[in-house]
Formats: C-alpha cells, sequence, structure tokens
C-alpha cells in the first residue's frame, strides 16, 4: 500500500510543470498570482534577483505563454507592467493542487 | 501546510507594500495633529481640508520616494473586494455612531452628550485599527490606542486642568508620536531599498 502511494506520489511529480516549479519563477507566479499586475521594479526588490536573472525568467514564462510583459514609459522613466495571462493563471492553480496532492 | 504558508508570506509582502515606507503613518499623523491645530487655532471650518494631506502624499511621495526604490503594483480582484469591504463596513460605523450620536444629543445630559469626545476617539480608533488589520500593520493598533487614550484622557482631564486644553494637546501630542513614527519607518525604508536604475 505504502509502495503504490509512492508511485503514485512519483506520477504527480513527474506531471508537475517544470516551468513553474523553478523556486525563483514560483515566486514570480505567486506574486503574480495575488495581483493584477506588478512592474520589474517590484519584482526585482521583493525576489532580490539581480535584473538578468529576472529578465531570463520573465522570458522563460512569456514564452510559455504564462506572463504577459507590456514595456513601455512612465513619467519618463521604463516602465514594464507584467501579469499573469488567463493560460498562467490556470497553470499555476493546477501546480498549486498537484502540489497538494503531494503533501497530503 | 507550507505552500498555504507561502502564499499567505506573498500576500503579506504585498501589503508591505503599502506600509513599509511609512506614508500611512504621516499621512494619518498629519491629518490627526492637523485636526488639533486647527481646534487649537478656532478654525474647525477647516478641517475638511485636512482630507488632502494623504492624498498629497502620497501622491508625491510614492511617485518620488517609493515607485523607484519598490516599483508599483496593481491590486489583484481579491485584494480590491478586501479593500472595498474595508470602506463599506468602515462607513456603515460611522454612520452608525452619527446617528446614535445625533440621537443621544436630543436626550439632554445623556451618556453621548457626556463623553461625546471619548466616542468620537474610540470610532477613530477603531477606523485606525481596522486600517492596521486590513494592512496587516500591527503598529496601527496602537496608534488607534494612542488616538482613544489621548482623547478620551483629554475630556476626562478638562474640568480638572485649566492651563491648557488636556483633549487639544493630547491630540496634537498623539499626531506628533505617530509623525515621528512614520518618519522613522520612511528613513529605514530609504536606507533599505537603494532607487534601481532600469536605464543603467
Amino acid at each position: 500500500m505504502m509502495a503504490e502511494n509512492t508511485q503514485k506520489d512519483l506520477n504527480l511529480e513527474m506531471e508537475l510543470d517544470r516551468l513553474i516549479h523553478e523556486p525563483a519563477r514560483l515566486k514570480i507566479m505567486a506574486f503574480l498570482a495575488v495581483l493584477d499586475s506588478a512592474d520589474f521594479t517590484f519584482l526585482v526588490s521583493r525576489l532580490g534577483l539581480t535584473m538578468g536573472n529576472l529578465s531570463a525568467h520573465l522570458s522563460k514564462l512569456e514564452d510559455a505563454g504564462y506572463v504577459e510583459v507590456e514595456k513601455g514609459y512612465k513619467d519618463n522613466r521604463p516602465h514594464t507592467a507584467i501579469s499573469l495571462t488567463a493560460e498562467g493563471d490556470e497553470a499555476f492553480q493546477s501546480y498549486r493542487d498537484q502540489m497538494k496532492q503531494i503533501l497530503q | 501546510m507550507n505552500e498555504k504558508a507561502n502564499l499567505q508570506e506573498i500576500r503579506r509582502q504585498v501589503y508591505l507594500y503599502y506600509t513599509e515606507d511609512g506614508l500611512a503613518d504621516i499621512s494619518l499623523g498629519l491629518v490627526i495633529l492637523g485636526f488639533g491645530l486647527l481646534l487649537l487655532l478656532d478654525m474647525p471650518a477647516f478641517v475638511g481640508v485636512l482630507g488632502l494631506i494623504p492624498l498629497l502624499i502620497w501622491y508625491l511621495g510614492k511617485g518620488s520616494l517609493v515607485v523607484p526604490r519598490v516599483g508599483s503594483i496593481q491590486p489583484g480582484r481579491a485584494l480590491k473586494k478586501r479593500f472595498l469591504g474595508f470602506f463599506i463596513n468602515l462607513s456603515l460605523i460611522g454612520i452608525g455612531v452619527l446617528v446614535l450620536f445625533l440621537l443621544g444629543r436630543g436626550a439632554g445630559e445623556s451618556f453621548f452628550s457626556m463623553y461625546s469626545l471619548s466616542i468620537f476617539g474610540f470610532v477613530l480608533a477603531l477606523g485606525i485599527s481596522s486600517l492596521g488589520l486590513l494592512m496587516n500593520a500591527i503598529r496601527f493598533y496602537f496608534y488607534g490606542m494612542l488616538v482613544f487614550i489621548a482623547m478620551a484622557g483629554g475630556e476626562l482631564l478638562m474640568n480638572s486642568i485649566s492651563a491648557f486644553d488636556p483633549f487639544l494637546m493630547g491630540v496634537i501630542g498623539a499626531g506628533m508620536v505617530i509623525v515621528a513614527a512614520g518618519l522613522v519607518y520612511l528613513t529605514r525604508f530609504l536606507g533599505k531599498y537603494p532607487v534601481i536604475d532600469l536605464e543603467g
């Protein structure tokens, strides 16, 4: 019975979205899940990542269609607004459900 | 559960965005200080102008001090609902107390007319504490308590002290303490977060 459960957990883990599972990207997704949008500066200050590192993670999430990145200017300063897409929201919720099952 | 705790931590950090810089404390302190000073100068008609203080501080302070350091956010649906619920509840409490106050005034030497300033202080304290509950900032409970003690204590001492108005001194003192606390938070915030140069 125990071996069966362990196998079930392993199968679930195999199905986990690896793109979200990475700690920095998971934090980005979690922040965006409770906000309508956040700007680049907010994520840099809260996540403690370098700008290059954050850009790389955002590119991966954007390529997967999980986040939307809008670049522009606000008060004569560069402004990048990042928000979760519907697909990203769904992927994050499904990741949360899978994690709940594994941890139960 | 760890996962739940982590999402709560994310939410806590979002609330921190609104309170960490001390601008809310400074705004609140200046409104209370201004209220006391206007009454002291016998200019109660200008009390409405105090509402501009938080707007001005929010607009100027957030734009020049906060956004270049920690960026900006747009709250999600759940947060917006929480903010809206807070303002509706606060408005209902305010209207309820106003009704009780008006009913009490018509009843001669009633409890409401005898302790009107303490009741006003209690409602104000309730509002300030609700702000703390909303923003997850415990220090606002202390501000609420401070304002209530200052107002109720001032009203109780009114008949025994004649050299100065203890109620007004209490209000002005409470306002100054809250402004000072806000300035400490602001100084700490400015030291903790350097300006992030996105063009560099």
